[in-house]
Protein backbone atom coordinates (compact mmCIF):
# COMPACT_ATOMS: atom_id res chain seq x y z
CA UNK A 1 0.00 0.00 0.00
CA UNK A 2 1.36 3.84 -0.87
CA UNK A 3 1.24 6.12 1.21
CA UNK A 4 -1.12 7.66 -1.01
CA UNK A 5 -3.92 4.66 -0.63
CA UNK A 6 -3.46 4.98 3.10
CA UNK A 7 -4.11 7.93 3.73
CA UNK A 8 -7.66 8.05 1.28
CA UNK A 9 -8.13 4.80 3.44
CA UNK A 10 -7.35 6.61 6.66
CA UNK A 11 -10.18 9.30 5.87
CA UNK A 12 -12.39 6.22 4.89
CA UNK A 13 -11.86 4.47 8.58
CA UNK A 14 -12.54 8.00 10.40
CA UNK A 15 -16.11 8.18 8.28
CA UNK A 16 -16.65 4.64 9.47
CA UNK A 17 -16.75 3.16 5.83
CA UNK A 18 -13.53 1.14 5.60
CA UNK A 19 -14.30 -2.66 5.46
CA UNK A 20 -12.58 -5.21 7.59
CA UNK A 21 -9.94 -6.14 4.51
CA UNK A 22 -8.47 -2.86 3.64
CA UNK A 23 -8.44 -2.02 7.73
CA UNK A 24 -6.45 -4.59 8.12
CA UNK A 25 -4.15 -3.26 5.32
CA UNK A 26 -4.27 0.27 6.38
CA UNK A 27 -2.93 -1.15 9.63
CA UNK A 28 0.14 -3.22 8.11
CA UNK A 29 1.43 0.40 6.61
CA UNK A 30 0.45 1.85 9.72
CA UNK A 31 3.58 0.32 11.04
CA UNK A 32 5.58 0.35 8.78
CA UNK A 33 5.29 4.12 8.47
CA UNK A 34 5.87 6.63 11.33
CA UNK A 35 4.78 9.72 9.01
CA UNK A 36 1.62 8.00 8.15
CA UNK A 37 0.93 6.88 11.84
CA UNK A 38 0.76 10.49 12.64
CA UNK A 39 -1.02 11.80 9.76
CA UNK A 40 -3.66 9.69 10.98
CA UNK A 41 -3.61 10.44 15.07
CA UNK A 42 -3.77 14.02 14.01
CA UNK A 43 -6.41 13.45 11.72
CA UNK A 44 -8.87 11.54 13.85
CA UNK A 45 -7.76 13.88 16.88
CA UNK A 46 -9.03 17.04 15.06
CA UNK A 47 -12.15 15.11 14.04
CA UNK A 48 -12.97 14.31 17.21
CA UNK A 49 -12.16 17.50 18.36
CA UNK A 50 -14.88 18.97 15.72
CA UNK A 51 -17.16 16.67 17.42
CA UNK A 52 -16.81 17.27 20.56
CA UNK A 53 -16.76 21.37 20.13
CA UNK A 54 -19.51 21.42 17.45
CA UNK A 55 -22.73 19.48 19.25
CA UNK A 56 -25.78 21.40 20.08
CA UNK A 57 -28.46 21.29 22.37
CA UNK A 58 -31.69 22.58 21.07
CA UNK A 59 -33.01 25.68 23.32
CA UNK A 60 -35.71 25.02 25.34
CA UNK A 61 -38.15 28.17 23.99
CA UNK A 62 -37.03 25.64 20.01
CA UNK A 63 -38.10 22.46 22.22
CA UNK A 64 -41.40 23.98 22.96
CA UNK A 65 -42.14 25.56 19.23
CA UNK A 66 -41.38 22.16 17.85
CA UNK A 67 -43.54 20.67 20.02
CA UNK A 68 -46.02 22.73 19.61
CA UNK A 69 -45.89 22.82 15.59
CA UNK A 70 -46.57 19.39 16.12
CA UNK A 71 -49.40 19.45 18.51
CA UNK A 72 -51.30 22.02 16.34
CA UNK A 73 -50.84 20.06 12.99
CA UNK B 1 -57.18 11.90 18.65
CA UNK B 2 -53.69 11.56 16.96
CA UNK B 3 -53.57 8.69 14.73
CA UNK B 4 -50.59 5.62 15.41
CA UNK B 5 -48.81 6.69 12.51
CA UNK B 6 -49.08 10.23 13.73
CA UNK B 7 -47.48 9.36 16.97
CA UNK B 8 -44.77 7.71 15.73
CA UNK B 9 -43.97 10.15 13.17
CA UNK B 10 -43.71 12.73 16.41
CA UNK B 11 -41.50 10.06 17.80
CA UNK B 12 -39.10 9.82 14.82
CA UNK B 13 -38.79 13.15 13.78
CA UNK B 14 -38.43 14.77 17.32
CA UNK B 15 -35.39 13.14 18.29
CA UNK B 16 -33.55 15.10 15.83
CA UNK B 17 -33.91 18.12 17.10
CA UNK B 18 -30.95 18.82 18.68
CA UNK B 19 -29.01 17.87 15.52
CA UNK B 20 -30.90 19.84 13.30
CA UNK B 21 -30.54 22.72 15.44
CA UNK B 22 -26.84 22.03 15.21
CA UNK B 23 -26.78 21.67 11.82
CA UNK B 24 -29.14 24.56 11.44
CA UNK B 25 -26.23 27.01 13.84
CA UNK B 26 -23.78 25.51 11.33
CA UNK B 27 -25.77 26.66 7.95
CA UNK B 28 -27.12 29.93 9.79
CA UNK B 29 -24.24 30.71 12.33
CA UNK B 30 -26.26 32.60 14.69
CA UNK B 31 -28.90 31.18 17.60
CA UNK B 32 -31.79 33.31 16.23
CA UNK B 33 -32.02 31.98 12.34
CA UNK B 34 -31.05 28.51 13.11
CA UNK B 35 -34.18 28.45 15.37
CA UNK B 36 -36.50 29.79 13.10
CA UNK B 37 -34.93 26.94 10.44
CA UNK B 38 -35.77 24.64 12.72
CA UNK B 39 -39.17 25.39 12.79
CA UNK B 40 -39.59 26.36 9.47
CA UNK B 41 -37.97 22.67 8.70
CA UNK B 42 -40.65 20.66 11.18
CA UNK B 43 -43.30 22.86 9.26
CA UNK B 44 -41.91 21.42 6.05
CA UNK B 45 -41.79 18.01 6.80
CA UNK B 46 -45.31 17.95 8.54
CA UNK B 47 -46.36 19.07 4.82
CA UNK B 48 -44.09 16.13 3.12
CA UNK B 49 -45.55 14.07 5.83
CA UNK B 50 -47.14 11.12 3.49
CA UNK B 51 -43.81 10.87 1.49
CA UNK B 52 -42.18 9.46 4.17
CA UNK B 53 -42.40 5.83 5.38
CA UNK B 54 -42.12 5.41 9.39
CA UNK B 55 -38.88 3.31 10.47
CA UNK B 56 -36.49 4.58 7.80
CA UNK B 57 -34.28 6.92 7.88
CA UNK B 58 -35.78 10.41 9.66
CA UNK B 59 -32.62 11.93 9.77
CA UNK B 60 -31.12 11.89 6.12
CA UNK B 61 -34.95 12.54 5.46
CA UNK B 62 -34.95 15.51 7.65
CA UNK B 63 -31.76 17.19 6.52
CA UNK B 64 -32.00 17.26 3.26
CA UNK B 65 -35.57 19.02 4.43
CA UNK B 66 -33.46 21.77 6.16
CA UNK B 67 -30.82 22.15 3.81
CA UNK B 68 -33.62 22.43 0.92
CA UNK B 69 -35.30 24.89 3.00
CA UNK B 70 -32.17 26.74 3.87
CA UNK B 71 -31.15 26.95 -0.10
CA UNK B 72 -34.71 28.41 -0.95
CA UNK B 73 -34.95 31.29 1.92
CA UNK B 74 -31.34 31.87 0.40
CA UNK B 75 -32.48 32.12 -3.00
CA UNK B 76 -35.34 34.54 -1.96
CA UNK B 77 -33.15 36.59 -0.11
CA UNK B 78 -30.81 36.78 -3.76
CA UNK B 79 -27.68 35.51 -1.71
CA UNK B 80 -25.65 32.46 -2.25
CA UNK B 81 -23.95 31.23 1.23
CA UNK B 82 -19.99 31.70 0.53
CA UNK B 83 -17.27 30.74 2.79
CA UNK B 84 -14.23 33.22 2.78
CA UNK B 85 -11.89 30.94 0.72
CA UNK B 86 -8.85 32.82 -0.12
CA UNK B 87 -7.05 32.36 -3.41
CA UNK B 88 -4.77 29.48 -1.90
CA UNK B 89 -7.97 27.84 -1.25
CA UNK B 90 -9.70 27.89 -4.46
CA UNK B 91 -6.30 26.81 -5.67
CA UNK B 92 -5.95 23.95 -3.50
CA UNK B 93 -9.72 22.43 -4.13
CA UNK B 94 -8.68 22.02 -7.74
CA UNK B 95 -8.20 18.34 -9.21
CA UNK B 96 -4.90 18.85 -10.76
CA UNK B 97 -3.13 19.98 -7.14
CA UNK B 98 -0.51 16.90 -7.09
CA UNK B 99 -0.39 17.83 -3.31
CA UNK B 100 -3.97 17.17 -3.04
CA UNK B 101 -3.63 13.55 -4.40
CA UNK B 102 -0.24 12.49 -2.95
CA UNK B 103 -0.74 14.05 0.67
CA UNK B 104 2.56 13.13 1.64
CA UNK B 105 4.11 13.56 4.96
CA UNK B 106 4.19 16.85 6.74
CA UNK B 107 6.68 16.68 9.68
CA UNK B 108 6.64 20.81 10.10
CA UNK B 109 3.03 20.18 11.86
CA UNK B 110 3.48 19.94 15.67
CA UNK B 111 1.03 22.06 16.99
CA UNK B 112 -2.33 20.03 15.94
CA UNK B 113 -2.80 18.67 19.23
CA UNK B 114 -3.83 21.73 21.15
CA UNK B 115 -7.03 23.09 19.37
CA UNK B 116 -9.42 25.14 20.62
CA UNK B 117 -13.45 25.53 19.89
CA UNK B 118 -12.03 29.09 18.03
CA UNK B 119 -9.36 27.40 16.41
CA UNK B 120 -12.33 24.95 14.69
CA UNK B 121 -14.72 27.47 14.23
CA UNK B 122 -12.62 29.70 12.41
CA UNK B 123 -11.15 26.94 10.09
CA UNK B 124 -14.80 25.64 9.23
CA UNK B 125 -15.65 29.11 8.78
CA UNK B 126 -12.80 29.13 5.91
CA UNK B 127 -14.10 26.36 3.89
CA UNK B 128 -15.91 26.42 0.67
CA UNK B 129 -19.47 25.78 1.30
CA UNK B 130 -18.90 22.40 -0.27
CA UNK B 131 -16.47 20.84 1.86
CA UNK B 132 -17.75 22.41 4.72
CA UNK B 133 -21.63 20.63 4.66
CA UNK B 134 -20.22 17.05 3.39
CA UNK B 135 -17.26 17.13 6.08
CA UNK B 136 -19.91 18.86 8.96
CA UNK B 137 -22.68 16.14 8.14
CA UNK B 138 -19.52 13.41 8.22
CA UNK B 139 -17.54 14.50 11.44
CA UNK B 140 -20.13 16.53 13.47
CA UNK B 141 -23.57 14.75 12.75
CA UNK B 142 -21.86 11.23 12.16
CA UNK B 143 -23.89 10.35 8.73
CA UNK B 144 -22.86 7.98 6.63
CA UNK B 145 -21.53 8.79 2.96
CA UNK B 146 -24.71 7.50 1.43
CA UNK B 147 -26.99 9.26 3.80
CA UNK B 148 -25.05 12.47 3.11
CA UNK B 149 -25.26 11.92 -0.85
CA UNK B 150 -29.32 11.88 -0.56
CA UNK B 151 -28.88 15.49 1.48
CA UNK B 152 -26.51 17.01 -0.41
CA UNK B 153 -27.97 15.15 -3.77
CA UNK B 154 -24.55 14.70 -5.02
CA UNK B 155 -23.25 11.14 -6.20
CA UNK B 156 -21.69 9.16 -3.16
CA UNK B 157 -17.90 9.49 -4.81
CA UNK B 158 -18.22 13.26 -4.73
CA UNK B 159 -19.22 13.51 -1.09
CA UNK B 160 -15.69 11.47 -0.37
CA UNK B 161 -13.87 13.53 -2.35
CA UNK B 162 -15.13 16.59 -1.00
CA UNK B 163 -15.06 14.81 3.06
CA UNK B 164 -11.32 14.03 2.05
CA UNK B 165 -10.27 17.15 0.66
CA UNK B 166 -12.06 18.98 2.92
CA UNK B 167 -10.33 17.33 6.20
CA UNK B 168 -7.13 18.08 4.16
CA UNK B 169 -7.86 21.90 3.92
CA UNK B 170 -9.14 21.89 7.09
CA UNK B 171 -5.79 20.61 8.60
CA UNK B 172 -3.60 22.69 6.89
CA UNK B 173 -5.33 25.66 8.02
CA UNK B 174 -4.80 24.80 11.56
CA UNK B 175 -1.52 23.68 10.83
CA UNK B 176 -0.88 27.24 9.41
CA UNK B 177 -2.65 29.05 12.44
CA UNK B 178 -1.51 27.11 15.20
CA UNK B 179 2.33 27.44 13.87
CA UNK B 180 2.00 30.65 13.90
CA UNK B 181 0.03 31.29 17.15
CA UNK B 182 3.07 29.31 18.78
CA UNK B 183 5.48 30.57 16.88
CA UNK B 184 6.76 27.84 15.08
CA UNK B 185 8.76 28.38 11.86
Amino acid sequence: MTCEDAHLNMHDYISGELDAEHYKHLLDHMDECPNCREFFRQTEHIQSTMRDFLQYDAPSELQTAVSNILANA
Amino acid sequence: MKSKRRKSFEKEVLCHLDKLFGYAMHLCRNSEDASDLVQDTYLNALKSEKQYSLGTNAGAWLFTIMRNTFLNKMRKMSRKPTGMAGEWIEQMTRDDIPELSKHGPDPGVKYLDNLLKQDITRALDNLPEEFKDAVVLCDVQGFSYADIATILDVPIGTVRSRIHRGRFILRHLLADWKNVAMGGG
